[in-house]
């Protein structure tokens, strides 16, 4: 099974490079990352896929730069904004992955939204960033907020994605630590190995048979 | 005072923890301080008076972690969240965990980190820096960066020949 972390930044936007990053992954359990920004390459037997990050509030502008992006094989992210804003995202053809639901307003991302994501295939990100970096109401904030979407995600199946979002290999953390982590807000050891999978279902989707000979 | 008869102890588990970047030298109150707090940030007073945590040994880019039986889950979640110890950017990484020292201690023997390093000049983005050379391709860089000293945690495949 690939075990990918879905977001990393690499030197210079952090202070470790890519090569040390992927070092450190290895060791950690993964065998592949998505560096935003980066290229993609396959370092140290780990696969670097090539991540892009959209962050815009017009949904214009996120539809004609994934247009500009869908050459590459890029993951591309988006930065989930207010309730409309999201609804119509998932109606966006070629976007993989919805990221920073917990910067949000908690009714931003509803039942609806999340039965919508299950049918197009669109990932939620769960970022461990805040989770291990926040102290007091603000963590408690984003715990109470991935706590709902597990909810969700249990009953209507859609794909989720981990990331440490870590800018540095100080801030990676094993793939059993991202498994405790993710216990704090009642996700479980099947949906975390799930999670760690999508990117690899997202790389080679399922496609109808085809006959080659 | 007579001491308790050792059937009549709480039972107790060691954690082995690894701290990245190996160079640092931290002190084992400071460590504890730091561990202290992120335990209780995360689960409170209540269940880190139950723990009963404490640092019994802290060196070699190693420490242990001392907590009552079954608590040692909670402890391991809270290692994860300690990001920085006396102003120092830190991550702590768990290894194992033990019914006793002597295991633990045995097992730093028997697999070191980081093994040998070397402190050689190095070029990075065509500047002479200071580095940390270490088994394998690991290589911590010690460049000037705008305001102070910047660490950069390289390969050496991106050094400069």
């Amino acid at each position: 099974m690939i075990t990918t972390d879905a977001s990393i930044h690499s030197y210079p936007e952090g202070d470790s490079s890519i090569g040390r990053m992927a070092l450190t992954a290895r060791e950690f359990g993964f065998d592949s990352l998505v560096a935003i920004d980066g290229k993609e390459d396959e370092i140290f037997d780990v696969r670097i896929l090539r991540g892009v990050v959209l962050a815009s509030e017009r949904i214009q502008d996120i539809i004609g730069q994934i247009r500009k992006e869908r050459q590459g094989n890029a993951i591309i992210l988006v930065n989930a904004g207010d309730y409309s804003f999201n609804r119509s995202l998932l109606h966006v053809k070629g976007l993989h992955i919805i990221r920073h639901i917990h910067k949000t307003h908690k009714k931003s991302f509803d039942h609806i939204m999340a039965r919508m994501a299950a049918e197009r295939s669109i990932a939620i990100d769960i970022d461990l960033h805040p989770v291990i970096y926040l102290r007091g109401s603000p963590r408690q904030k984003v715990l109470q907020r991935y706590c709902d979407l597990v909810r969700l995600q249990s009953r209507f199946e859609f794909p989720m994605t981990l990331s440490s979002n870590a800018f540095s290999i100080l801030e990676q953390r094993t793939a059993r630590d991202m498994e405790m982590i993710c216990s704090l807000f009642g996700m479980e050891g099947g949906q975390v190995k799930e999670a760690l999978a999508t990117i690899g279902k997202i790389c080679s989707p399922r496609r109808p048979v085809q006959v080659v000979e | 005072m007579k001491p308790r008869p050792p059937t009549m102890r709480d039972k107790r588990r060691y954690v082995l923890v690894r701290i990245d970047p190996p160079f640092l030298e931290i002190d084992s109150r400071d460590l504890y301080l730091a561990i202290l707090d992120s335990f209780t940030s995360l689960f409170g007073d209540q269940h880190a008076s139950e723990a009963q945590m404490a640092v019994v040994d802290c060196r070699n880019g190693h420490a242990i972690v001392r907590c009552i039986r079954g608590q040692e889950g909670l402890v391991e979640k809270a290692l994860i969240t300690v990001n920085t110890v006396n102003a120092q950017r830190v991550a702590l990484r768990t290894r194992a965990t033990s019914g006793t020292m002597h295991s633990l201690k045995m097992r730093i023997i028997r697999q070191p980190y980081p093994g040998a390093t070397e402190e050689r000049k190095a070029i990075f983005a065509g500047n002479l820096c200071v580095a940390n050379h270490y088994q394998g391709q690991k290589v911590d860089v010690f460049a000037k960066g705008f305001k102070n000293q910047e660490l950069l945690f390289l390969t050496h495949r991106d050094l400069e020949e």
